[in-house]
């Protein structure tokens, strides 16, 4: 049993080592903060990985979360994006002299961001219906089947604009929530109580941990706090 | 074990080096006080101020604050639970380049002490450096850990950090990480613009706990370019009970049982107490509860138990308990109240609503009776009942009676551009409560504030005006108007229109009792007016603020009762920042008179000017404040008056202070105090109250090894005040060690003073954890004054937190 746990603490801590060195050859734009459960990413053509905490993610980088799962993504200017379960994303990064420019494409999954402000500098969310552009903003982004997408706002602004159909486009302002369909409409409207509740929601990363001690060893369950 | 005496060798080596660099040293003392723990003072972040007291007799501790270039002091009377009292200093007010302070400990015999002692006007008050953002801190971006004080479960820590906006001039792969006193440098591991560092190698009890990391950057010719440093805490990760639903909690429960004893009077104390704080959380709402029960709860004191039930969303705050409501601060500055306080934002409206009691009542007693003709005349003479009591008079203690307040504040606007209030509070004493007292009051205060905001407000204009009206004895109810004609008049016991006091009567009638204790009866005189203007305007690196003040001689609110009355004047002053935050000066003058209802035989003029100089480096350098102070009071007679000569004021008084803060690595890390203070008082009145006073302090905290931390501090007083001479020299020497993993951490220090306040004291506290969030604390602690005896605290308290 020592010895197992001895074997998986060492390739623990190689993995970090080997994904650090082959992440020195790229120019990293992000960096995994925290992970709960199942969360996997992958590069280029390469197999889906397990991700751990210290992991740096370049450009095209996808990450997905899986049931009851969470990931914590901090890019390079401080940036913050909170992938809840079931969520599976793209993360594309074009670093010139001091500044980032980012895209994230939300494929599918609910999505939480703190973007820090900054000028000259763009910071796009994209969904299978939608663009939106932000700056020093928080708020949450939803991406249900069909490409259905429902964007909340809490704080700065944000500008949306429909990729299919009517390709329509709004402002999204504090307290105000869009939600943008498969024929380009964008809806805007005042954020209700359970919107609102559930944006709160998905930026709450907090996990608690329950340590079960059992005479075969002892069960981790690690759970969302609030869920 | 050899190690360990190196190093203690080594530590009072450097004690006794620093101490001999310094020239006199010195310390602060107090007979209440036993600690003063600050927090993290960053510019308009709140910062919260802890005292631990000696003992459980303090009625109230007050915290005098101010920014250096403010005349007057901001009072705050701290939640005071058992020996802790505490308060969180608004972030608005915490500024650069530090703030003033000092605390007044009430006991419960009315008596109080000051900390520092003879704080502020014979000894300097103590000082808090507040730490400034520069430019260059935006070119070092903390990933990981990321929010400043951030709590991080132990699985999860590691250190990510971009220099994604650094500097061309600094050379990337030559920067390096501290971890307290531990260089992490060579397991650094740069990708890109980001630096990451795995503590795989590092056993858990480095880092464990609260962490500081310091982060260095250097420019191309190896030149230290900037450093940062960002505090964090690393927790074991939390075990607890799987909640279903969206509701979450947490809390402590904490116990105490302390012994008291008092070799000078013989006298041996046991106190119990327990307290549970609890938060949780469901949605957007939020509840938090605090219950503290003590053995010192005493019908004959005001209470000592605390408690309070709070239930908060974005636009609803309600609390029941005890409560420290804080209105526009001419009328209500966060005394305690128990009863229940509601808060409504919605934004362009809202509502803030207090009710409750100020005072609860304590009974007096009897003490002799007296019939009518010879009761002789005194305060605590009062009517007793002659059927009950033989006769009509007695002669009591007074007690005190219940007192009830009611408070209101609607308000417009949030506050970040605009925002106008309405306030208005009700006081009034129970006649009924209690038997035996005497003239029980009411007061009503009708206020207005506003504040106006523009270009992202670097211009602010504040200004708030409240009058009150005041009754010292509404025992014998509101007079008709017959008695209003008998007792007003030019011929009668008052010389005013009985008009105007039935004119009162019918405006104020419903609001308070109206007799002939009310006041003010000329209220075209503004006696009982209260006001302040205040325009702040913040350009070109330059915070100028100019204030108006009136505060008439009878105003007075029940809310409020420590500001300065009959005064009126102004204040000007710039706090200039330059060389990216590196040099504050700041320069402030005030001219402030008393007297504005001629009610003095004299008016005095006090003019004050201050100019302080602060240095931050933000290399290895100490950050420096040097500080000049000039107090003119003068009033408007000579010494040679024949009449009034006596009450002549002609004095003079320069302060010179200088205080030196140092972080630095010598074998490891330290950090050093210096503050250095001379005031000279010339008294030219006949009172001749001349005063010299010099005051010098030095402490030392020095982090040995992750678990071993030491602290030295000592404290130089020479003070000369009317020909009489007080000195002394006090020190105080202790450490901190940790053991077992932590699980148990020891505590112990030594504290002789000499000189006109001689004391020894002696702490040991010793802390255990059975489990991460189970603890027990074992305290001793002994005092000995020579000239009065020995006193002993030794206690157990324990802490469970859920």
């Amino acid at each position: 049993m020592k010895k197992k746990l001895f074997i998986m603490s060492l390739a623990f801590v190689m993995s970090f080592v080997f994904m650090a060195s082959d992440n020195m050859k790229d120019e990293s734009v992000a960096v995994i903060n925290k992970v709960v459960k199942d969360v996997n990413f992958k590069r280029g053509e390469s197999d889906w990985q397990n991700a751990k905490p210290g992991v740096t993610l370049l450009d095209h980088d996808v990450i997905k979360t899986g049931a009851k799962s969470l990931a914590v993504v901090s890019f390079l200017d401080g940036s913050v994006v909170r992938l809840r379960e079931n969520s599976d994303l793209t993360i594309y990064g074009n670093k010139a002299e001091k500044k980032l420019d980012k895209n994230v494409y939300i494929d599918k999954g609910a999505v939480g961001f703190d973007v820090k402000k900054q000028e000259d500098e763009e910071f796009k969310f994209t969904t299978p219906t939608m663009v939106a552009s932000i700056r020093g903003t928080s708020g949450s982004i939803e991406v249900g089947q069909d490409g259905f997408t429902m964007a909340t706002l809490l704080t700065g602004l944000m500008e949306i604009v429909a990729t299919l159909g009517e390709k329509q486009s709004g402002t999204l302002n504090p307290g105000q929530t869009a939600t943008i369909d498969s024929n380009g409409n964008v809806v805007i409207e005042l954020t209700t109580q359970q919107q609102s509740n559930n944006a709160n929601q998905i930026q709450n990363t907090d996990t608690k941990t329950i340590r079960i001690k059992t005479p075969a060893g002892t069960i981790v369950i690690e759970y969302l706090s609030g869920e | 074990m050899n190690n360990l005496i190196q190093m203690i060798s080594k530590f009072f080596s450097a004690v006794v080096l620093l101490s001999l660099l310094s020239g006199n040293i010195h310390a602060q003392i107090s007979q209440n006080i036993s600690k003063v723990i600050v927090g993290d003072a960053k510019e308009k972040s709140e910062l919260n101020i802890q005292v631990e007291l000696y003992n459980t007799n303090a009625e109230a501790v007050l915290l005098y604050y101010k920014p250096v270039e403010a005349s007057e002091y901001r009072e705050a009377e701290m939640e005071l639970i058992g020996t802790n009292a505490g308060y969180t200093i608004p972030a608005d007010e915490v500024v650069p380049p530090f703030l003033a302070y000092y605390i007044q400990v009430r006991m419960n015999d009315g008596s109080f002490e000051n900390y520092p002692l003879g704080a502020p006007d014979n000894a300097p008050p103590s000082r808090i450096m507040v730490s400034i953002p520069q430019d260059k801190d935006s070119e070092l971006i903390f990933l990981s850990p990321g929010a400043k004080g951030e709590n991080i479960p132990e699985d999860e820590f590691f250190i990510s950090i971009s220099l994604l906006r650094a500097s061309e001039k600094v050379k990337k792969e030559a920067t390096k990480i501290y971890l307290g006193a531990l260089d992490l440098t060579p397991n650094l591991i740069f990708a890109g613009d980001m630096i990451l560092y795995y503590p795989d190698n590092l056993p858990k009890n480095v880092y464990m706990g609260s962490n500081q990391l310091r982060v260095e950057l250097y420019d191309q010719e190896g030149n230290l370019y900037h450093s940062l440093v960002r505090n964090f805490i690393v927790r074991q990760t939390q075990e607890v009970e799987l909640i279903g639903g969206k509701f979450t909690y947490r809390g402590n429960v904490k116990a105490e049982s302390r012994n008291e004893g008092f070799s000078g009077t013989g006298q041996n104390l046991w106190y119990n107490n327990i307290g549970v704080d609890a938060s949780a959380g469901w949605g957007n709402w939020k509840f938090n509860t605090k219950v503290y029960a003590t053995s010192e709860e005493k019908k004959y004191l005001q209470p000592q138990n605390r408690y309070y039930l709070g239930i908060e969303s974005d636009w609803l705050k309600v609390r029941v308990g005890d409560i420290y409501p804080v209105f526009p601060n001419l009328i209500m500055s966060g005394r305690r109240i128990r009863g229940a306080t509601g808060r409504l934002e919605l934004g362009a409206f809202n509502l803030h609503v207090i009710y409750g009691q100020a005072n609860r009542a304590v009974e007096g007693a009897l003490l002799q009776t007296y019939s009518r003709n010879n009761a002789p005349i005194a305060s605590n003479i009062i009517g007793i009942d002659s059927v009950k009591y033989g006769n009509p008079y007695g002669e009591v203690n007074t007690g005190t009676y219940e007192r009830k307040l009611f408070a209101l504040r609607p308000y417009f606007g949030k506050g970040e551009n605009f925002q106008w209030g309405l306030s208005y509070l009700h006081s009034k004493d129970d006649p009924k409560s209690i038997e035996f007292a005497a003239r029980p009051k009411e007061n009503v205060v009708f206020g207005s504030d506003l504040l106006v905001a523009f270009d992202d407000r670097n211009i602010l204009f504040t200004g708030q005006a409240a009058v009150s009206l005041f009754n010292t004895d509404i025992s014998g109810g509101t007079l008709t108007d017959a008695e209003i004609d008998s007792i007003f008049g030019t011929s009668d016991y008052i010389n005013i229109d009985p008009q105007n006091v039935k004119d009162i009567k019918q405006y104020l009638g419903s609001f308070m009792t109206v007799n002939q204790f009310i006041g003010p009866l000329n209220p075209e005189k503004m006696s009982s007016l209260a006001s302040e203007a205040q325009l702040q305007l913040n350009y070109f690196h330059n915070n100028i603020s100019g204030k108006y003040i009136y505060r008439g001689n009878e105003y007075t609110s029940f809310g409020q009762s420590y500001l300065r009355l009959d005064v009126k004047g102004y204040e000007f002053s710039d706090r200039i920042r330059l060389f990216d935050n590196r040099l504050f000066i700041t320069v402030a003058y005030e001219s402030l008179s008393d007297n504005l209802q001629k009610t003095k035989i004299t008016t005095t003029t006090f003019n004050k000017f201050t100019g302080t100089v602060s240095i931050f480096p933000r290399i290895n350098m100490p950050n420096i404040t040097l500080g000049y102070n000039r107090f003119e009071n003068q009033s408007d007679i000579t010494i040679f008056d024949p009449n009034y000569g006596l009450y002549a004021v002609d004095d003079i008084t320069d302060r010179y202070f200088g205080q030196f803060n140092y972080d630095f690595i010598w074998s490891i890390r330290h950090n050093a105090v210096l503050n250095v203070s001379i005031s000279d008082r010339k008294d030219r009145s006949l009172r001749n109250s001349n005063a010299k006073n010099f005051t010098g302090s030095l402490s030392l905290a020095s982090d040995w090894r992750k678990n071993f931390t030491s602290f030295f501090s000592s404290t130089y007083y020479t003070s000369e005040i009317i020909a009489t001479q007080f000195n002394y020299f006090a020190f105080s020497l202790g450490g901190k060690y940790k053991l077992m993993e932590n699980r148990l951490i020891l505590t112990g220090s030594i504290g002789p003073s000499f000189g006109d306040f001689k004391r020894q004291s002696f702490e040991f506290l010793a802390q255990y954890f059975i489990m991460p969030n189970f603890d027990v604390t074992f305290q001793s602690r002994v005092f000995h004054i020579p000239s009065q005896g020995t006193n002993t605290i030794v206690g157990v308290n324990t802490r469970y937190g859920f």
